[in-house]
């Protein structure tokens, strides 16, 4: 005797089963995409203000130190941590996300001159400290985890000093002109290197060593 | 994709594929949930296999004692294996016309069944254990099921007594939730179970012969082999038998440790019914049963291993910081966490496993009181400890170390 298989039921379910999985899919993709979108339309602001910061110094050359630098600084790091969870969730060798990272250390570059500027004219309680990482497995620049490590301490480093710290990243492996000059200007072959105001440490450095420099 | 990943995806695709044929069938079929009370009523004879059972043996005669059927249809056959306490002493006083007390040698629980369905003289045969309880319609709602000739046994649903100790709450969770979806594999002819409380026909045994001595899941291997030879077994849902469970871990272990063993050598003794032939069991339940140990026991790997890089990476990052972090909201993370495919899957299998779990609390017509905390152990924690018993039992298997009672 050959028994019924509840066949409509189980064709039910697979279908079911498939198109709730493809939504899931697809809805996390489409925000994926959005992030993506209101990344660049972030950027490209950023971009815009950082220029009218630089007519305004130069045409009218007004005082930089009235310019606030937390409001210069502030939202990259917003981005960069964006950036970072798009380099997680679309792959780190995403053209996309490539081009936005690498315009986003461009921006910080920018920042940084204009960062170093306020710190040199106006004697703010300011500490710039520049990190070079990698996040390359087998990097033969340097350890990615070590880097991991470094950036674990330097994230919880700027949410305990949010007003004295700028903290600007950079992927050793960007291949940019910018980027190439800064590195060289530095000398930085490895990582995690580490620039605490203007001073250079080719080392992984604890939490309560760089307390100590800032 | 990483291979966590990878393994996340299908595992969550498997078991929602198969919540989902749960669900469709409890919807389509809603309105064969009730119980039917039957007209006729055929004699039955209720076994009860006792060994050491001095504490409630009372309470489980009374239970039959109390059953709403004709006294002049129903014999009660206590069988005591040999008990080294006040067992038979205790069941003997009860002896009557109607109710015989038997006592043997040591043999274990089959033996012990085995004797008394040997001597029973109904048509149907309840076997019941020593340490549950039923509840008054139980024969009533469950012999209108034996007019279909093809119906070889009937359950009843199966709680826990006791609401004390915390691994009784959780228990209660599990068999109400396991209630519910035998109840939906019976519907589609493929419940695979006859615990504590099962009906079957006595003619069965004398053609197909009595419980299996030494198996340790011998109701399981009983369940296997009705399905074999083609027959039904259908699940009541509105009428309970009330059953001790163990109380501490250790208890737990050991129950669980023995039925997984058991279960894995009944599966593997039962192979053949993994076939076209044998309808939904052959198609959905035995591949089902076959693969979800071997996935349990990957499960239970898989999770310790990123349990405890997880910890030690935590523990690192704390160490990183002189275990002094600061914390702050970040709307970025969490929004990119709540939109991850698998968060959203969890989410979702959350939510599947509340509505089977409403459905199966309203129609057990279960009272006792659940916090969401004992929910969420049930959900999270629990899970673990059942891989952890399934892997025990599958390296057993294995190596055909078989525990012991």
């Amino acid at each position: 005797m050959v028994k019924k298989i509840s066949k409509t039921t189980y064709i039910s379910a697979f279908s079911l089963a498939t198109l709730i999985f493809l939504a899931g899919f697809f809805l996390s993709q489409a925000f994926a995409d959005y992030r993506l979108g209101l990344l660049e339309k972030t950027q490209e602001n950023l971009r815009t203000q950082l220029l009218g910061i630089d007519l305004q110094t130069k045409l009218l050359e007004e005082n930089i130190c009235d310019l606030s630098w937390e409001s210069i600084w502030g939202d990259k790091v917003i981005i960069g941590k964006e950036i970072a969870k798009l380099e997680e969730k679309l792959g780190k060798e995403d053209n996309f996300v490539l081009r936005q990272k690498e315009f986003y250390q461009l921006i910080e570059i920018r920042t940084l001159l204009l960062l170093k500027e306020i710190k040199e004219k106006c004697d703010q309680d300011l500490n710039i400290i520049l990190f070079f990482y990698t996040n390359k497995k087998n990097d033969d620049k340097g350890d990615y985890k070590l880097s991991e490590d470094q950036g674990y301490i330097l994230n919880n480093l700027y949410k305990k000093y949010p007003d004295k710290l700028a903290i600007l990243s950079f992927d050793i492996n960007t291949d940019n002109p910018a980027l190439n000059t800064l590195k060289e200007l530095y000398n930085i072959n490895g990582t995690p290197t580490l620039i605490i105001n203007d001073n250079i440490y080719a080392k992984f450095m604890g939490l309560k060593e760089i307390e100590d420099l800032i | 994709m990483s291979f966590n990943t990878i393994i996340i995806y299908i595992i969550s695709y498997l078991t929602l594929f198969i919540s989902l044929v749960y669900i469709i069938t409890f919807l389509k079929s809603k309105s064969k949930l009730k119980s039917e009370i039957t007209k006729e009523f055929p004699f039955i004879s209720v076994v009860i296999p006792a060994y050491n059972k001095e504490e409630v043996i009372v309470k489980t005669i009374n239970s039959v004692i109390n059953l709403d059927y004709p006294k002049d249809k129903l014999e009660i056959i206590v069988v005591d294996d040999g008990s080294t306490d006040k067992t038979y002493r205790i069941a003997n006083q009860f002896e009557n016309e109607n109710l015989k007390v038997f006592t043997k040698e040591n043999k274990g629980k089959s033996n012990t069944l085995n004797f008394g369905i040997k001597i029973a003289k109904g048509d149907l045969v309840l076997c019941l254990d020593a340490d549950t309880f039923v509840e008054k319609d139980l024969l009533k709602k469950a012999i209108k099921h034996f007019s279909d000739p093809e119906v070889g046994a009937v359950l009843s649903t199966l709680k826990p007594f006791k609401n004390e100790s915390f691994f009784e709450k959780i228990q209660i969770i599990e068999y109400n939730l396991a209630s519910f979806i035998r109840k939906i594999l019976s519907l589609i002819d493929s419940l695979p179970a006859a615990p504590a409380c099962s009906i079957y026909r006595r003619n069965f045994f004398k053609k197909y012969g009595y419980f299996e001595e030494g198996n340790l899941t011998e109701d399981f291997e009983m369940a296997l082999r009705v399905h074999s030879k083609n027959y039904k077994i259908k699940y009541i849902l509105d009428s309970t038998a009330y059953t001790e469970v163990p109380k501490k871990f250790k208890g737990l272990a050991r129950q669980r440790i023995r039925w997984y063993y058991g279960t894995l050598y009944n599966l593997k003794k039962y192979r053949n019914l993994l076939s076209l032939n044998y309808g939904n069991l052959g198609a959905f339940f035995m591949p089902v049963a076959m693969l979800f140990p071997v996935i349990f026991v990957f499960l239970f790997f898989f999770i310790s291993y990123n349990l405890i890089s997880e910890i030690y990476s935590r523990i690192h990052f704390l160490s990183l910081i002189n275990f002094r972090p600061t914390f702050t909201f970040e709307k970025i993370l969490f929004l990119y966490f709540i939109t991850d495919p698998i968060t959203l899957l969890f989410i979702l299998l959350f939510f599947i496993s509340l509505f089977l779990f409403y459905f199966a609390r309203k129609h057990t017509k279960e009272k006792s009181k659940i916090t969401v905390f004992n929910y969420l152990i049930y959900l999270i924690v629990y899970p673990f400890l059942t891989f952890y018993f399934w892997t025990i039992s599958f390296f057993r298997f294995l190596i055909q170390k078989e525990p012991k009672w």
